[in-house]
């Protein structure tokens, strides 16, 4: 309760509102729904990363109540990332549930390299690709999310589906199918760079950290990725 | 150049994937689910080693017919080598297997008594002075203070009107 209560100070002091949402309150969903959205402010970094160290050494106690909150913070940027490299929704809840529960089980072995965030990640990632390579010996099949309202009004999907598209007619669902498909025929590592990048506006660096590589690495990884499923989604980006 | 400069649509598409959300709630009752996993994990890391063995035993069914063997066979091993060595301290082994641990029980009609026995319930006469029947006091106590004396008083009623 005390260390809650002390975050709380913490995040006034901050002002972290401003950045990155209230930081007691869960984030809304997918806290990466654009990239300015992601906390790369330094002093907010600075914070948040010293509230993790907060409620790591708690966690590290045995403090379920503060690792609950550690859950609260990252669970869904972790399932987004685990949907999207799997598309489907039953195995991102899962393997999102294993990651935490691995998580926990580690956290005395944490010793704060680097932020709780990218360890976190690390696991994720870990597990999810170790997961698709099972998977590939079995028919995938995609459970998808629902979109939400706001995607009818999204400026850029509204450009997308414009006169100028020979696929008008098709809807937002089929387009999302469609995308999901193309993302599933990349290799993991390639699906990985445009997930963690595209979709969830990380940065090189951060990407480097995650997944142990340099950012000159994602960089070329990205562009390949990308200019695989250029090819694959050309009917849709004319 | 910018690297995101041929890739203008293919990201405004992509942006899509943002808008994929997972059933209400979703969100509210993960961290329950998560926490409940955690616990349970921690339960089945404190069962004891009995709850172990079962759950070794129930996943590999060979492992425990295995062990069901080896335990036998130690048992029987066991047996055999206790009979050898009655038979080596002079015990005639058929006595106590095979003609069996009944034979080997006394007779009691033709079983003598042990020397205790016989030594306490030689003389009858003395025997008859613990009758069941009858009390067990020593009439010819006459001397005062004697457990006999001090158990019969006279007692004397008068009601008062």
């Amino acid at each position: 309760m005390l260390i809650l209560v002390e975050m709380a100070i913490m995040t006034q002091t901050a002002a972290l509102n401003d950045v990155v949402g209230t930081v007691s309150a869960p984030a809304p969903a997918v806290t990466a729904n654009s990239p300015s959205t992601f906390p790369s402010a330094s002093s907010a970094a600075t914070t948040t990363a010293s509230e993790d160290r907060t409620l790591v050494r708690a966690s590290q106690e045995g403090d379920l109540r503060a690792f609950d909150e550690l859950i609260r913070r990252y669970q869904e940027r972790i399932y987004a990332t685990i949907y999207h490299m799997t598309s489907n929704h039953e195995d991102a809840n899962d393997l999102t549930q294993e990651t935490f529960v691995k998580a926990y089980k580690a956290i005395s072995s944490f010793k704060g390299d680097s932020g709780f965030f990218t360890w976190v990640y690390r696991i994720a990632v870990n597990k999810t690709i170790n997961f698709l390579k099972q998977r590939k010996n079995r028919h995938n099949n995609m459970s998808l999310n629902d979109l939400d309202f706001n995607a009818e009004h999204d400026p850029d999907l509204v450009s997308l589906i414009s006169d100028k598209n020979p696929r008008r007619d098709m809807s937002l669902t089929e387009l999302q199918e469609k995308l999901n498909e193309a993302m599933q025929k990349l290799s993991e590592v390639h699906r990985l760079v445009v997930t963690l990048h595209d979709v969830q506006g990380l940065s090189h660096e951060e990407i480097g950290k995650i997944m142990d590589c340099n950012p000159g690495t994602v960089r070329s990884r990205l562009f390949y990725a990308r200019q695989q499923l250029q090819g694959s989604l050309a009917d849709y980006l004319k | 150049m910018n690297e995101n400069e041929n890739f203008e649509s293919l990201q405004k598409l992509l942006a899509l994937k943002r808008h994929e959300e997972p059933p209400p709630g979703y969100f509210n009752r993960l961290p329950g689910k998560i926490l409940e996993r955690i616990e349970a994990s921690e339960l089945a890391a404190e069962s004891s080693w009995w709850t172990w063995l079962v759950e070794r035993f129930d996943a590999r069914p060979i492992l425990a017919c295995a062990y069901g063997f080896t335990i036998s066979g130690l048992l029987l091993m066991g047996f055999r080598l206790s009979q050898a060595l009655e038979a080596d301290a002079g015990v005639d082994p058929t006595q106590n297997f095979g003609g069996g641990w009944l034979a080997a029980t006394p007779d009691p009609v033709t079983a003598q008594p042990s020397a205790f026995l016989q030594s306490h319930f030689a003389n009858p006469a003395g025997l008859a002075t613990f009758s069941s029947v009858e009390p067990v006091v020593d009439l010819n106590a006459s001397h005062a203070g004697s457990r006999a004396g001090s158990m019969f008083q006279p007692v004397a009623y008068s009601i008062a009107k």
